[in-house]
């Protein structure tokens, strides 16, 4: 709404939610600010949804407060929205209006209206290249551009927030990149919220992302540190050494198979930094050639099995 | 930030998307044929006991008050408002049912919008396709003008009263649309209650004579009987009217539930 706003765009405070005896959310404690993307991943069930319907007001916590740009989400509702722009992973337009049409409704719900409508509606068709399909029922637009019409009613108002929801489910690979894109030119003007079970999108869009599992926060970090405490920890080990017999790699965890006449072996592992060197020393010791010996520093997605498999915590 | 304009936009958005499918207008078209063929059987009950009175040398009209407001408009409104009891719940059903199952509810929740403007632009929404469904009342009302001279003052009360009646079965509506999963269940359920307070006191009279005076408070029919003869009874007027703002009340909490348990 303004860019004089100190308080940041979104934070949740011990957001937790019980559908009865289960904990689907636990108190989850976190922050969005202004020009900063933030991807929200964990495992299906992991609560990302339960999470995004508490922060976009279409579900009650059973405790925690949520605050956009400073206004309660729950004991100032209509207020607190005023900040949001929402992109839902269902989203239903209404089939029987055209893009125009669908636009303007949303506009005067947002109570933007009169002489305000015209120019707000003509910079979302600019800003998503909406000329195409402007008078078109929304019916029969193809699922890119559904999206984009999603996404020019989210940013109507020009909230200081944007929560996302999957917004690249369904896309074709030009129209992902188109969408992703976007979402970091739009990064920089809003707060931006992002839902994904993509790790390759998170990486590529988000300064921070935040792994829930089993409705517990277990990382908010950016992308860069997470990778780099990857690498430290190691990853997957491939080998191949050349021995007589069957090699002891002295972990009964690691998986060793016979090569090619019997004195090729195939080695695969998850090591760190130390169990590498020791299984490395303790094959020389036995008399082995080392063939290969590849290291694969933990991505993403090494960290996000680390997390999401209760490993550890960051 | 006008949100008169909120609420006027959803009424307007709700009523035209009614009318934008083929299903809007059958149930137009079915609902003026019926409203047509109780007209002609009114007028032609009224033309026979008319028939009746000429052939019977012994009686005269004015004596047995052969009015054309007892003999048509009164039982043409009664009529029309029994069907409407099968017509309000397909009007109603898609409201917030059908927001809820396509997922736009999840996102009509995430506006700058209260609960009070939804649920009254649902229902405005709803009341102006009932009032398009109901303009073939003024049109029956212009060729009985062509054929008689009926009192226009209580057939006018007759029709508030008919507008009235119908506003209370939209809120019902509405409020059962705002708790039911899907429309098909609202729908159900809405055309169950409206039968219990329609026809449901009639038939636990015969039954059971208690029952039937406590069914007998909320007896819209009966109810409505009165504004069909033309009478005003501010009692009545209070029971519609209350009911209404009870009916949306309770859509509200309804909305506050949707919250609770997840859209």
């Amino acid at each position: 709404m303004n860019g004089e706003i100190a308080v940041p765009p979104l934070e949740a405070e011990a957001l937790t939610r019980f559908f009865g005896p289960i904990c689907a959310v636990a108190d989850l404690s976190f922050h969005v600010e202004r020009g900063e993307t933030v991807g929200l991943l964990g495992p299906n069930g992991a609560g990302k949804t339960t999470t995004l319907r508490m922060l976009t007001g279409s579900l009650l916590p059973t405790r925690g407060q949520v605050r956009l740009a400073g206004h309660d989400l729950f004991s100032e509702g209509a207020a607190a929205r005023a900040h949001l722009g929402y992109l839902p992973e269902q989203l239903s337009l209404y089939g029987e209006m055209s893009v125009d049409a669908y636009l303007g409704f949303m506009a005067k719900i947002k109570g933007i209206s009169g002489e305000g409508s015209g120019p707000a509606l003509e910079k979302v068709r600019r800003r998503l290249d909406l000329d195409a399909v402007w008078n078109r029922p929304t019916r029969s637009l193809s699922r890119g551009y559904r999206q984009r019409v999603g996404l020019a009613q989210a940013l109507l108002g020009e909230p200081d927030l944007l929560i996302l929801d999957e917004p690249t489910v369904g896309l074709d690979p030009n129209q992902i990149r188109d969408f992703r894109s976007l979402v970091r030119k739009l990064g920089k003007q809003h707060a931006i919220l992002l839902s994904t079970h993509i790790l390759p999108e998170a990486m590529e869009i988000c300064d921070r992302v935040m792994i829930l599992n089993k409705g517990r926060l277990v990382a908010m970090e950016r992308p860069d540190r997470l990778m780099s405490a990857a690498s430290r920890r190691g990853g997957r080990v491939v080998a191949q050494v050349r021995l007589s017999r069957r090699p002891d790699v002295g972990d009964p965890r690691a998986r060793v198979e016979a090569g090619d006449a019997g004195t090729i072996w195939r080695i695969e592992a998850d090591w760190d930094e130390g169990e590498s060197r020791e299984a490395l020393q303790r094959l020389l010791a036995q008399g082995a050639t080392v063939i290969e010996w590849r290291s694969g520093a933990g991505g993403l997605e090494d960290v996000f099995r680390r997390l999401t498999l209760g490993e550890e915590e960051t | 930030m006008s949100r008169s304009g909120a609420t006027g936009s959803l009424a307007a958005r709700e009523a035209r998307s009614f009318f934008a499918s083929p299903i809007g207008w059958s149930i137009a078209a079915i609902f003026s044929l019926v409203a047509g063929i109780i007209f002609v059987a009114v007028l032609f009950r009224y033309r026979q006991a008319g028939l009746s009175l000429v052939q019977n040398a012994e009686m005269r009209a004015p004596e047995i008050g052969l009015h054309i407001n007892d003999w048509v408009v009164r039982p043409y409104l009664y009529n029309l408002a029994s069907v409407l009891l099968f017509f309000i719940p397909l009007l109603t059903m898609r409201s917030l049912a059908e927001e809820r199952r396509t997922g736009s509810l999840e996102l009509l929740f995430s506006l700058p919008l209260r609960s009070s403007e939804l649920i009254l632009g649902k229902f405005l929404g709803v009341a102006i396709a009932m009032a398009a469904l109901l303009l073939i009342v003024p049109v029956h009302a212009i060729i009985l003008a062509g054929i008689s001279s009926p009192d226009w003052g209580a057939a006018a009360v007759g029709a508030a009263g008919l507008v009235l009646l119908g506003l209370f079965m939209v809120s019902l509506g509405i409020f059962v649309s705002s708790i039911s999963q899907t429309p098909v269940e609202a729908g159900v359920l809405t055309l169950g209650l409206l039968l219990l307070l329609g026809l449901g006191p009639s038939v636990a009279e015969a039954a059971s004579p208690g029952f039937a005076r406590v069914l007998g408070f909320v007896a819209i029919l009966v109810r409505f009987e009165d504004f069909a003869r033309g009478v005003i009874d501010l009692r009545h007027i209070a029971f519609f009217l209350g009911g209404i703002l009870l009916m949306l009340a309770l859509a509200l909490r309804g909305l506050d539930l949707m919250r609770w348990r997840g859209v």
